[in-house]
């Protein structure tokens, strides 16, 4: 088998085109926003933001907007998908046409919306104790308002808000972050730019307690050791987070609170 | 200090809701987002409405079968009362009722007996997991809420509440909010009953309101003059006036 960075050469050749690779790193070891090797993008959550939703939270992770909403347990319809077991956990994960400079459709679902929209169920159905509502449908709906790289694990940590904020139990929170390979260095949680000219990108999904690997994808190549080392920065920015994540429930609570969809909330550097 | 928990975290073994904790080999977690309070209780503070028997809720008729009426109880499943459980009541769609759970089976079918119709009011949603705050210890907070607004309440345990429309209603309405939002604060019903005091300028002491109404109930509304009765009425309204013998015989 030939090396993948031989094979996507020969392509370039073909189509006649270069690809101009900015530098992703500079002498002081900074990226192209100004981030350390292993420092995550500012982040903001806030829980409880949509009136008519059981459970919603809103989240900001960097220059990506990403609106969580989840309906139920409710009545699953169509009736022949519901299980007399278990409910039934459906997300529903779409882009809108307006979130990038790329097109990314007029409506309705496109291959890359199906596939993460099936990551991110099968992501939570590890979660989810869905013993508890026979018969029913959980509802979680994402729409991503504006992307800027690393938006299924900005996704995965804005659903986990939401569903604790609708009161459906959980085995434990989830919490996910990107962690890729960029001018041969392994860096944490990339961008838009990194991901496209970086050489790897490894979306990773873990449960807070017992750090249980719930998705790992891998797009490009890394070496045993370089995944170990991935992990490991993985697991740390991961508790970050989840700090984060129990801050925005607990602010739901307050008197201060108010049901709001604020597109500009504060974002913190952890 | 009470404090607020996300699922997953570990809470003690022995003082747990087990409805809304998880247990594994290594130990108890915290399903739901709880409150912990300073001697280590947890009250879960979201959630839907799981049926159980012996439950007075309050629904409203969502669909007319063959064999009795389907009510929406704000839970993920529809509660069924079938005709023989309410053949005095002539029920139609949008009706709002209250009603006893009778039996709930595994796949949760809700099966509803004792219904009694809700009129001339306003109903509300709340948190099915806040209504206990809302009947307060001993009823103490529905008490002051219709002594100082002078309006009937009758609560269900989905979480629906029926407000009569008699006295001020709307101001039952704002409060009823208010304890929503803060139903795990401290010291809520003297919160309350200042709060209600300040907009009816009534003087309201928790203890004389608590002695005045003692046998205010707030699950069952008057027995409505139907039973026997009414059945036999109705018999005699429908059934045809018997026609004279009249032998004509055509030759």
């Amino acid at each position: 088998m030939k090396p993948l960075d031989q094979d996507k050469k020969n392509l370039l050749d073909l189509e006649g085109e270069k690809m101009e690779t900015p530098k992703l790193i500079d002498e002081n070891g900074k990226r192209l926003d100004g981030r350390a090797i292993d420092e995550l993008r500012p982040i903001g959550i806030k829980a409880r933001v949509l009136n008519n939703a059981d459970g919603s939270a809103f989240i900001r992770w960097g220059k990506n907007k990403i609106l969580v909403a989840v309906y139920g347990p409710r009545e699953c319809i169509p009736k022949h998908e519901a299980s007399p077991y278990k409910a039934q956990l459906r997300c529903r994960y779409t882009m809108t046409p307006f979130c990038s400079l790329e097109e990314h459709g007029k409506a309705g679902p496109s291959r890359r919306s199906l596939e993460l929209s099936k990551i991110i169920s099968e992501t939570f159905e590890k979660i989810v104790i869905a013993e508890n509502f026979p018969k029913t449908a959980i509802d979680v709906y994402i729409d991503v308002l504006q992307s800027d790289g690393g938006t299924r694990c900005a996704a995965v940590t804005a659903t986990s808000v939401a569903l604790a904020d609708a009161g459906i139990p959980l085995k434990d929170m989830v919490a996910a972050v990107a962690v890729g390979k960029i001018e041969n260095k392994i860096v944490l949680d990339l961008s838009k730019d990194e991901d496209n000219y970086g050489q790897s990108d490894n979306p990773i999904a873990m449960s807070i307690r017992d750090e249980q690997i719930l998705l790992y994808q891998m797009d490009g190549l890394l070496t045993k050791e370089e995944v170990e080392k991935g992990l490991e920065l993985a697991t740390d920015a991961i508790k970050k987070i989840a700090k984060l994540q129990l801050e925005a429930l607990q602010e739901a609570y307050l008197p201060t609170h108010d049901k709001f969809l604020d597109m500009n909330i504060e974002q913190k550097k952890i | 200090m009470s404090k607020i928990i996300m699922p997953g975290e570990e809470i003690e073994q022995e003082k747990t809701t087990p409805n809304y904790s998880y247990t594994d080999e290594k130990g108890t977690y915290a399903s739901v987002i709880s409150l912990q309070t300073e001697d280590g209780k947890i009250i879960p503070l979201e959630g839907p409405y799981q049926p159980t028997p012996n439950d007075y809720v309050i629904g409203h008729v969502s669909d007319v079968k063959f064999g009795g009426y389907e009510i929406d109880i704000n839970s993920p499943y529809k509660a069924f009362l079938p005709m023989a459980n309410a053949f005095n009541l002539k029920l139609s769609l949008g009706d709002i009722i209250i009603a006893k759970v009778k039996t709930v089976n595994e796949v949760r079918d809700v099966e509803l007996e004792d219904p009694r119709i809700l009129k001339n009011g306003v109903l509300i949603r709340i948190t099915p997991l806040k209504v206990p705050r809302l009947i307060g210890k001993r009823n103490s907070m529905l008490n002051i809420l219709t002594y100082a607004t002078e309006t009937k309440i009758y609560v269900g345990k989905n979480g629906l509440v029926f407000i009569s429309q008699d006295g001020n209603y709307t101001l039952a309405i704002e409060a009823i909010k208010i304890i929503e939002k803060q139903a795990h604060v401290q010291g809520l019903t003297q919160k309350i009953a200042d709060f209600l005091a300040q907009k009816t300028n009534k003087q309201i002491s928790i203890e004389d309101v608590q002695q005045k109404s003692q046998t205010v109930s707030y699950i069952l509304p008057e027995k409505q003059n139907n039973s026997v009765n009414y059945y036999h009425k109705s018999r005699f309204e429908t059934s045809r006036p018997r026609q004279k013998k009249s032998f004509r015989f055509r030759r």
